[in-house]
């Protein structure tokens, strides 16, 4: 009888399992396909909703590199911090005019900053010479990855 | 008694193994259909387009003003004059 009743209670912990593993599955289904705009959006609408994600990236890397610039001793120097903040003003203000034809212009001025592969213009990059340093692009590097990961993901 | 020791031990064992396995499980799986009822009804409804267009507006403004605020902070400085 006690068996019968352990059995039971196996069977139904088997089940519980699948089923969670198979809600595991649908959830991580359903939130890679819902990075993408609100099908309601217009096109025009649709490309700001995904130039305001690239702006708010662009934020993250902007913000990295003045705190880098800030803590002691810096790991950026102040004209490095100028140089990213002054292409992060040009990136935005590109994103805001072009909102559907930015990300070309932005990958072009951040692979002049960084020669960050992913963001070069053709496979494999060309040759490339960073407008930072290289223990700066070094530091950057997680926020750069995560930038162009976004702007990929977006345009 | 005695003689169904052995096997009320590995019985409680089981026991004590499937009650585990369903307490971590359980709430992963009630949170999951939490997850999924919240995305098939959700509490707001999507964005309009003019909402869409004017945020973009907004955000963009705002982020130019923290980029000018920097550049204001931290003027160009000029070369050392040398005699």
């Amino acid at each position: 009888m006690r068996e019968r009743l352990y059995d039971r209670l196996e069977t139904i912990a088997a089940t519980v399992i699948v089923f969670a593993v198979l809600a595991m599955v649908a959830v991580w289904l359903s939130g890679c396909t819902g990075y993408g705009a609100p099908p309601t959006l217009s096109p025009n609408a649709k490309a700001a909703f995904h130039a305001t994600r690239a702006v708010q990236v662009l934020d993250v890397f902007r913000d990295a590199a003045i705190s880098a610039n800030e803590v002691v001793p810096p790991l950026l120097t102040t004209d490095s911090t100028r140089t990213v903040v002054l292409w992060h003003k040009s990136a935005v203000k590109t994103i805001r005019t072009v909102p559907t034809g930015w990300s070309p212009t932005v990958k072009a001025g951040l692979f002049e900053l960084t020669c960050h592969p992913l963001a070069a213009p053709t496979q494999p990059p060309p040759p490339c010479t960073p407008l930072l340093r290289p223990s700066e692009v070094t530091h950057l590097t997680p926020y750069i990855g995560l930038a162009l990961v976004v702007i990929n993901e977006v345009q | 008694m005695g003689l169904n020791a052995p096997e009320n031990v590995q019985s409680a064992d089981r026991v004590v193994a499937v009650t585990n396995v369903v307490a971590v499980v359980l709430p992963h799986v009630i949170a999951l259909i939490k997850t999924l009822a919240a995305k098939n009804q959700p509490d707001q409804p999507p964005p309009t387009d003019a909402e869409v267009l004017a945020g973009l507006g907004q955000v963009c403004e705002k982020t130019l003003a923290v980029d000018d605020a920097w550049l204001a902070a931290h003027p160009v400085q000029p070369p050392p004059v040398t005699p």
